[in-house]
Order: structure tokens, then C-alpha cells, then sequence
């Protein structure tokens, strides 16, 4: 009787559970993001997830995976079940630094591209209270000193470590390289004046800089930026510095083309429209920038020849 | 409230044991560490050789004077048998998650626990069981649009 | 500017407002109080409903829930002897032994007056000082961050109930739970057994719950026929008395500064404050030898001081955009996703108003928090009277969820349960779980600013004494340590 009772309990509740799918996407979709909550990674997965559900007709929900440098988001992503329902954010270089640097569970193969979504170049900041007013400044400094001036970045071959790593290479400087965990304790050390100078993205200074609290002194993008029309970019300076980071939306490889197409189809749409740009452009100020899959995907397989080289240039440990 | 035992005078006093534990867990720490580059290694190895020498001193100067036997240990095991099955039930519910789905090893695991527990309040059982499961059914998977694990036949 | 502040106040005490902060002080006081639902988890679940809502609307839902998750904690703390968060970690020293003498009801009433008194205190700290204390987390770069982490870990020494030895051993299991992960120069896997789930470390949380709730509910397998007389309980239990708040006034206002100035300063949070305002609180109390036997202070100091932690923490947040906490952490997202950028510009034209409308919801949140609170003590109560062997499948049940619910992974349900199961460990052989937590996290984050400051002075530790602050608390630390031991020896002898 009361084995009968537990067996009925546990069927009824068994109804709970969420139905069978058949279409795609028959349920929630979910979005890893390898950084924390707050960051420019995590606010575009949001804006971008919001205008996909619109085109897709089913949620599609953002989860933070942070730490290990965006690794146990791009582990997670390669390693997901491959039905199109878990999608996941890889950036270059950091998706692509991490194996040449240590073992991990997955390789640059393992992905497929959906699009990409941003783009923003990697550039020099300093504290306005400090010495150095443009790069050149920086420049004396550092080459009268070296070894002794501080550049922070968000941690151990991350992509503003590999960024100053590829600037000292360029430049001949030697700069004090100095981990924080993330671009944010390393910008509050810079403003606090405890360090000299920062290397980080456009994202993560365009509010502070606007509000005078750091200096662009120089941008590592192909161009000047109309955000920072005094800052030269390290090329026009001589130095062959390009350095970037791009985020973007991926699958794991095995994904039905279907799902696949039905994906790709969706992300173009809500990046290319007009109140996506507005949100995510203007209100939400993040340097948004569509590639559709194959056009990313050429893009990758030539920064990640880059990155082998710069690899092999700057003798970097390998596993 | 000191207990001296006059009938097993052999044993260890249960700090002895604890001195013991410690000292066995932080060489293997050592251990595992002893070759971790100076940086990396440093702070940890540090730490396990203070476990060591810390505990070394509590083998020396222990301070409760309870003994344990292998037998009052095993006396004290049989008593705290039910707080060892529930770990056990506690850890089969863990991996059956996945398996079965959440919301079938939920129910079960309330229900077995509490069987398991001396409980025949079938009032209480049930009640607690629909209502927690509930709770975080709705909660979890309609509020929060949460994705829970579901049983494997179900997709 | 006044204009702006009254500005500010209308748009808060707008209905939807006021909505929003009703729900989301219910569900924080939920939150809060299971065991397992933290409240970072708390504030983090809610931000996709924050998404199509107007700013006032969106962080008065946030402030309900930031707010009344961290009071929510000491429900569950003081009744059944389980924190409900992090934050309650110290409540449970007074708070239950205050229920086992017959005091739930006043425990709990000092619980929710003393979060009420630390949240408008901090709260009205944000409004009126929040540029200037924001300097305040300027000045801790890496060196200071290093010495108040080590000032920090003197706390392990008086939180050692009982054996100091032992708590010192706790502290170190701590910091070696805490050497997990990847290190912060090279990137070196400690302890990680290629699991990139721990290349992160322990996620605190994970050992706030593990610690706290697990070995608590295995204990109560072995007494669970035994049930607190509820009926013991009079009227007049539940409430404080205006004697009694006065008394408890130099405690409040204490515990207050201590979380606001901790929430100013990034990375620290709440279990840390509610710890360092116990300590302090039994420092300069005239009956020090009575705290852990259950009396008000006891709850009052950690309680005021967590819920200062919230408007400390939206210091640095709204001024900086840097969060002071984990739950300010994910604010800033909210933030961002309002298209706020938080700096100095929050507070210049037309963007002050909405500023001071976010400060004023979390201000009234910790009214309405009030006003659950007290209202619900009756309800509250009734806790104790749930049966322990239900409690035990119930905790265990929400520290499995709150764990999953965290990351979306199993792994992390297992690590709780296996810091759970070495708590339970500690615990039956007398090692305080405390100290263990508070090494968890002022190591790692020690840890890190000693290696940056390492960077940053070129090797020569010496220029640590060039900096005020740090000479600061590098000389409290050894007068801490030595009046802590000095107290251990003075208990011993009794």
C-alpha cells in the first residue's frame, strides 16, 4: 500500500517535467558567456539574446560561466550537446591563445561559427593624474626605465596581456607586466594611481574616458578611432601592432545544419536591425560589429595564424 | 565533561587521531605540490608544512582526553549509521539527477529520507515532498526559466 | 542638487516602484532565508526580468531583493542554527543559542531592527558622502588590499571558539581550499585535476553552503526527536524593547561604519563584515564572556553590519563602477543593461535624478524589508515547529539547488557536498568552520594583491611602509593577534 502510494506520488510528479520537443527551437536556447556579469561580453550576449528570441519565437537565455580566462565557457560550448540548444561566445585571440598556452579540452575545430558581433582593438590608457600625456611621453619613459613602469592587464595571456606583450615585442620597451583578475581591478589600480598605465579594450574605458577618469594614449586598431581622435594607432606610430578582440557566437561542431542555418539566419537579422543597433551602438555604447559565419570564420583562421607566430616570436611557454 | 575510560586504556585519544589526519593530508599535499614551479608552489606548500607542524604539536599536547578504539569507533560508526545513510542517499540523489531527471530523484530522495529517517507521518511526507517539489518547479522552472535536468526518456 | 535629490525621491515613490520593491524584498526574504539560496544568486536570477523595465522600476526590484536576502539569512540562522546566506554566517553564534533559551522571537526582532538600522545607515552614507568615501576605494590599490586581507585573517583568531590551535588549523584548510584554481602570474592549475570547472577556484558560495548547511543537517540526524517547546514563547518575546535599542545603539552604529567601510572596499562582502562586526562588538562590550551564550549584541552587530555592506557597496559602484560586492557585481550589469554607465557622470545633470532614484529604492527597500520583517516573526516562528526530519531532506534538498542553480552544473552540487561532508568532518572533531570561511576568502584575494604589490614594488617589500595605509594595518596585525591570545587565555582560566 505504501509502495503503491510512493509510486503514484512519483508518477504524478513526473508530469511536471517540460514536454518532448519537435521543432527547432522548440524550447530555450542557451548562450554561454565566459566572463562575468556586467562585462561588455555579458551585456552584448544579453542585448543579442533578446533580439535572436524575437527572431527565433523561443527564449533565448544568457548564462555566465566566468573564470579561467573564458575557458570553462569555450569548454563548455565544445563539449555541448550538439542540438543547437547550447550556443556559447568565443573570442579571439583568448579561444585560440589558451591551447597553444596550456592542455584544454577543446580545439579551435570543435566549433562552429554562427556570427560574430563585436569587435573592438586592444589600446594604451593612463591615469590623467599621471606624468605621460601622449605616447611618446610613455615611450621616453619606458626606454630611459626600463623594466620599471607598470602596465596592468586582466590576467596571464589574456588577450591585453598578449596585446602589451606584442606592443613590447614591436616597440623594443619593457614594461612591468602586472596580472589582475579582470580589466576592471586593473583600471581601479590605475585611476588609485598604483600603477602606470593600462593595456584593455575600447569597451571597457569608453564611459571613463569620456568622464576624464583615464587617457587614451594609443589604439592598437587598424585606423584611429573616431572615439579617440588624439590617439594614433601604434601602426601609424611604425609599430606593426594590430591587436583585437573580436566575440562570437558559436556551436558546437555536429550541429545540425538546420539548426545551424536557422541560427545564422536569426543572429544576422536581429544584429542588422535597426533598434538592435540603437540598443546595443548608442544606449548600451559597445562596439558592435556583424560578421556572418564565413566571413568570421576566414578572419579566425588568420588570427590564429598571427597568434601562432607571435607565439613563436615571443619564445610564450607551451604545454 | 572529561570521560577518562577505564576499560580501554589502549586507543588513541581522539585528537591524537585528528593530529593524525591532518598531518597524513597536508604530506600528501606537499606531496602533490613538491613540484609546482616557486610562484605557484610556494604559498601552498607553505601552508601544508604550518598543517604539519601545527598538528604534530596537537599529537603531542592533545587536549580532550577521549579515547577512541577501533571498537568504540566502530560502537560510535553503528550510532551514527543513519547519519552515514543519508550522505549515502544524499549522494545516490546527486548522481541520479542527470539520469532520471530532478523531478523524479526529488520526490524519491524526500520521501526515502524521511522513511529512512523513522518517520511513518505519511501526512508529512507527502505534504513536505508536493510541496517542496512544487515550490522549486515553479520557482526554478517556470519563474526563473531555469534549465533543470530532465529524465533522459523525456527527450 | 536638491532639486535633483527631490527629483530623484518622486520617481521612487512611483507605484510600480513600490511594487517592484515589494516583490523583490518577498523574494529576498525567501532567498535569504533557505539555506543553499544565496544572495548573490538571489540578485542575479532577477536580472532578466530587469530587462524590459524603466531604471527606478528595475533596481527596486534588485534593491527588494539585495536588501532582504541579506536580513533573510538570519531567519533560518537563529531558528534552526543555519545560515540562509553567507551574510549570517556570525548571526548563528548568538542567534540559536538565544532560540534554545526561549528567545527566538526577540532574536528575530533584533535581527530585522539591527539590518534595518546598518541598510539606512549605509543607504544614507551613499546619499550624502558617496563622492568622497569613493576615494576611499581609490586609495586601496593592491598593497592595501594585501595588508587589510592579512589585518583580516587576525579575525580567525577570536572567531576560534574553543581551541585557538584548532581555529588556526580551520584557518589554514581555508586558505588551502582557497589556493584552488589558476594562479594569478602564470596561470598554473593548483589543485585543479585538469577539471576546468576549478580552473576558478571554490566558488565561495559553494562553501558557504557546504559549510553551513550540510553538517548542520547531518547533526541533526542524531537529535531530531528532540524539539524546541515553542509554546515557551510570550508576546512580548517578539518584540524590542526601546531600553533594549538604546542599549543595543553604540553596537548598531559601530557595526554600521564597519560594513559600510567594507563594502567600499571591492572584493571583501558580507560574510567577512558580519565576522569583523562580532569581533569588534565583543572588543568593547562590558560583558565579552557573555557572547556565544545568546545575547542581543551577539545578533545585533553582524546583523547591522551586513546590511551595511549594501549601500557601502554601491559607493564605489555608482561613483567608480566598480563593485564593492558580489551582489553590486552583477548590479553593474543591470546598470549597463539600462544603458547607466556608472561613473561621476551618474550624478551630473539629467542622469542624477534616475541616480538618486536608485539610491531612494534601495533606501525604502530596507523600510519595507522593516515592515516584513517585524510582520512577520509570528510567521516566522513557526519554523521551529517544522520537524527535523523534514528539515533534514529540505536543506539538503535547497543546498543541492541553490548549488546547481549557480552554474547549471552537477560538478559544483558534488564539490558543495564534499566541502560539506569535510565540514561535517571538522565539526565532530572541534574545528570551528568559521575561520575556514574567512581564510576562503581573504586568501585568495591576499594572495593576489601580495603577488601585484610584489610587481608593483619591483621585489622590495620594504616600500609596503611607505604607504599609510598599509603601515595601518600592518600594525594592528600583531596587536590583534596578541590581544586575541590574551583573551583565549583569559577564558581558559574560567
Amino acid at each position: 500500500m505504501k509502495k503503491l502510494f510512493v509510486l503514484v506520488l512519483v508518477l504524478s510528479l513526473m508530469a511536471f517535467t517540460p514536454a518532448l520537443a519537435q521543432d527547432f527551437p522548440a524550447r530555450s536556447i542557451e548562450t554561454q558567456v565566459g566572463y562575468a556579469a556586467g562585462g561588455a561580453s555579458d551585456i552584448i550576449a544579453r542585448i543579442v539574446a533578446e533580439y535572436m528570441s524575437k527572431e527565433l519565437g523561443q527564449p533565448v537565455v544568457v548564462q555566465n560561466y566566468a573564470g579561467a580566462g573564458g575557458e570553462i565557457a569555450y569548454t563548455g560550448v565544445a563539449t555541448a550537446k550538439k542540438d543547437g540548444y547550447t550556443l556559447g561566445y568565443i573570442n579571439a585571440p583568448a579561444t585560440m591563445s589558451l591551447p597553444l598556452n596550456r592542455k584544454v579540452n577543446y580545439t579551435m575545430d570543435d566549433f562552429e561559427f554562427i556570427g560574430n558581433v563585436i569587435y573592438h582593438e586592444n589600446l594604451v590608457v593612463v591615469s590623467p593624474d599621471g606624468p605621460y600625456k601622449t605616447f611618446d611621453d610613455l615611450y621616453k619613459a619606458v626606454s630611459e626605465n626600463p623594466g620599471t613602469i607598470t602596465v596592468g592587464n586582466s590576467g596571464a595571456y589574456a588577450d591585453d596581456h598578449l596585446a602589451s606583450l606584442k606592443m613590447q615585442h614591436e616597440t623594443g620597451l619593457t614594461f612591468v607586466d602586472t596580472m589582475f583578475q579582470g580589466t576592471a581591478p586593473s583600471l581601479v589600480a590605475l585611476m588609485g594611481n598604483h600603477i602606470d598605465s593600462v593595456v584593455c579594450n575600447v569597451a571597457d574605458i569608453v564611459q571613463k574616458e569620456k568622464d576624464g577618469q583615464v587617457v587614451v594614449l594609443a589604439t592598437m586598431g587598424g585606423e584611429r578611432n573616431p572615439l579617440f581622435p588624439n590617439a594614433p594607432t601604434l601602426t601609424e606610430l611604425g609599430y606593426d601592432v594590430v591587436m583585437g578582440n573580436y566575440t562570437t557566437l558559436a556551436a558546437p561542431k555536429g550541429t545540425p545544419e538546420e539548426a545551424l542555418t536557422i541560427l545564422r539566419d536569426a543572429l544576422e537579422k536581429a544584429c542588422t536591425s535597426d533598434q538592435y543597433m540603437q540598443a546595443a551602438g548608442v544606449e548600451a555604447n559597445l562596439p558592435i560589429q556583424f560578421y556572418n559565419a564565413e566571413d568570421i570564420a576566414a578572419r579566425y583562421a588568420a588570427a590564429n595564424e598571427a597568434l601562432v607566430k607571435l607565439w613563436a616570436d615571443l619564445a610564450l611557454p607551451t604545454p | 565533561m572529561k570521560q577518562t575510560s577505564t576499560t580501554s586504556q589502549r586507543g588513541i585519544q581522539s585528537d591524537r587521531l585528528l593530529a593524525l589526519v591532518l598531518m597524513a593530508f597536508s604530506a600528501i599535499v606537499f606531496l602533490y605540490a613538491r613540484d609546482w614551479q616557486m610562484e605557484a608552489g610556494l604559498y601552498p606548500r607553505a601552508i601544508a608544512v604550518i598543517i604539519f607542524a601545527l598538528s604534530s604539536f596537537m599529537l603531542i599536547k592533545p587536549k580532550e582526553k577521549k579515547r577512541k578504539t577501533p571498537g568504540s569507533m566502530f560502537k560510535e560508526a553503528i550510532a551514527n549509521k543513519e547519519t552515514f545513510f543519508v550522505v549515502v542517499l544524499t549522494v545516490v540523489f546527486i548522481m541520479v539527477i542527470e539520469p532520471v531527471g530532478f523531478f523524479v530523484a526529488l520526490p524519491v530522495y524526500m520521501v526515502l529520507t524521511q522513511l529512512l529517517l523513522g518517520s511513518r507521518d505519511w501526512k508529512n511526507i507527502a505534504l513536505s515532498t508536493v510541496v517542496t517539489t512544487a515550490f522549486i518547479y515553479l520557482v526554478f522552472v517556470v519563474m526563473l526559466s531555469i534549465r533543470i535536468p530532465v529524465a533522459f526518456w523525456l527527450t | 542638487m536638491i532639486e535633483q535629490l527631490f527629483d530623484g525621491l518622486m520617481l521612487a515613490l512611483d507605484w510600480q516602484v513600490l511594487l517592484a520593491i515589494l516583490l523583490g524584498s518577498i523574494g529576498g526574504i525567501i532567498v535569504g532565508a533557505l539555506p543553499g539560496l544565496s544572495s548573490t544568486l538571489g540578485v542575479a536570477l532577477l536580472i532578466p526580468f530587469t530587462f524590459g523595465l524603466s531604471a527606478p522600476v528595475a533596481f527596486g526590484l534588485l534593491g527588494g531583493m539585495y536588501c532582504s536576502s541579506i536580513y533573510g539569512g538570519s531567519i533560518t540562522a537563529i531558528l534552526i542554527n543555519t545560515p540562509g546566506t553567507g551574510a549570517a554566517a556570525a548571526t548563528v553564534l548568538d542567534g540559536y543559542p538565544m532560540t534554545q533559551k526561549g528567545q527566538a522571537g526577540k532574536a528575530l526582532a533584533t535581527a530585522i531592527w539591527s539590518s534595518f538600522f546598518g541598510g539606512v545607515f549605509s543607504t544614507a552614507a551613499l546619499l550624502v558622502m558617496a563622492p568622497p568615501l569613493s576615494q576611499i576605494a581609490l586609495r586601496f590599490g593592491p598593497p592595501e588590499t594585501f595588508t587589510v586581507c592579512l589585518f583580516g585573517l587576525t579575525i580567525i583568531a577570536s572567531v576560534s571558539t574553543g581551541s585557538m590551535l584548532k581555529g588556526i588549523l580551520s584557518g589554514l584548510i581555508g586558505l588551502l581550499i582557497g589556493t584552488v584554481g589558476l594562479d594569478l602570474q602564470i596561470g598554473f592549475g593548483r589543485f585543479t585535476f585538469a577539471r576546468f570547472e576549478l580552473y576558478n577556484g571554490i566558488n565561495l558560495v559553494l562553501a558557504l553552503v557546504g559549510f553551513f548547511s550540510i553538517p548542520e543537517a547531518l547533526n541533526m540526524v542524531k537529535g531530531r526527536h528532540h524539539v524546541i517547546d515553542a509554546d515557551k514563547l510570550k508576546v512580548s518575546d517578539m518584540k524590542l524593547s526601546r531600553a533594549e535599542a538604546k542599549f543595543l545603539f553604540p553596537t548598531w552604529l559601530r557595526s554600521s561604519v564597519i560594513g559600510t567601510l567594507i563594502g567600499i572596499i571591492p572584493g571583501v562582502g558580507t560574510p567577512v563584515a558580519c565576522f569583523a562586526s562580532y569581533n569588534e562588538a565583543k572588543r568593547f562590550s562590558k560583558r565579552k564572556d557573555q557572547f556565544g551564550t545568546g545575547i542581543i549584541e551577539g545578533v545585533a552587530a553582524p546583523e547591522a553590519a551586513n546590511n551595511a555592506v549594501e549601500g557601502g557597496s554601491m559607493i564605489p559602484l555608482l561613483t567608480l563602477g566598480i563593485p564593492g560586492s558580489a551582489q553590486t557585481a552583477i548590479y553593474l550589469g543591470a546598470l549597463m543593461i539600462q544603458g547607466i554607465n556608472p561613473g561621476p557622470s551618474m550624478f551630473q545633470g539629467a542622469n542624477a535624478p534616475i541616480t538618486y532614484s536608485i539610491i531612494f529604492g534601495l533606501m525604502i527597500a530596507n523600510f519595507v524589508m522593516l515592515g516584513l520583517g517585524l510582520g512577520g516573526i509570528r510567521a516566522f516562528l513557526a519554523l521551529i515547529r517544522l520537524k527535523k526530519i523534514v528539515m533534514i531532506p529540505l536543506i539538503i534538498t535547497f543546498a543541492v539547488i541553490g548549488s546547481y542553480a549557480l552554474n547549471y552544473r552537477l560538478f559544483d552540487v558534488q564539490i558543495m557536498l564534499l566541502l560539506g561532508l569535510a565540514g561535517y568532518f571538522m565539526r565532530k572533531n572541534g574545528i570551528p568552520l568559521a575561520p575556514a570561511v574567512i581564510a576562503i576568502i581573504l586568501g585568495p584575494l591576499g594572495e593576489d594583491a601580495l603577488l601585484q604589490s610584489n610587481t608593483i614594488f619591483r621585489g622590495n617589500l620594504l616600500m609596503f611602509f611607505t604607504r599609510p595605509i598599509c603601515v595601518f594595518f600592518i600594525a594592528l596585525t600583531p596587536i590583534a593577534i596578541a590581544v586575541a591570545v590574551n583573551n583565549h587565555r583569559k577564558e581558559k582560566r574560567h
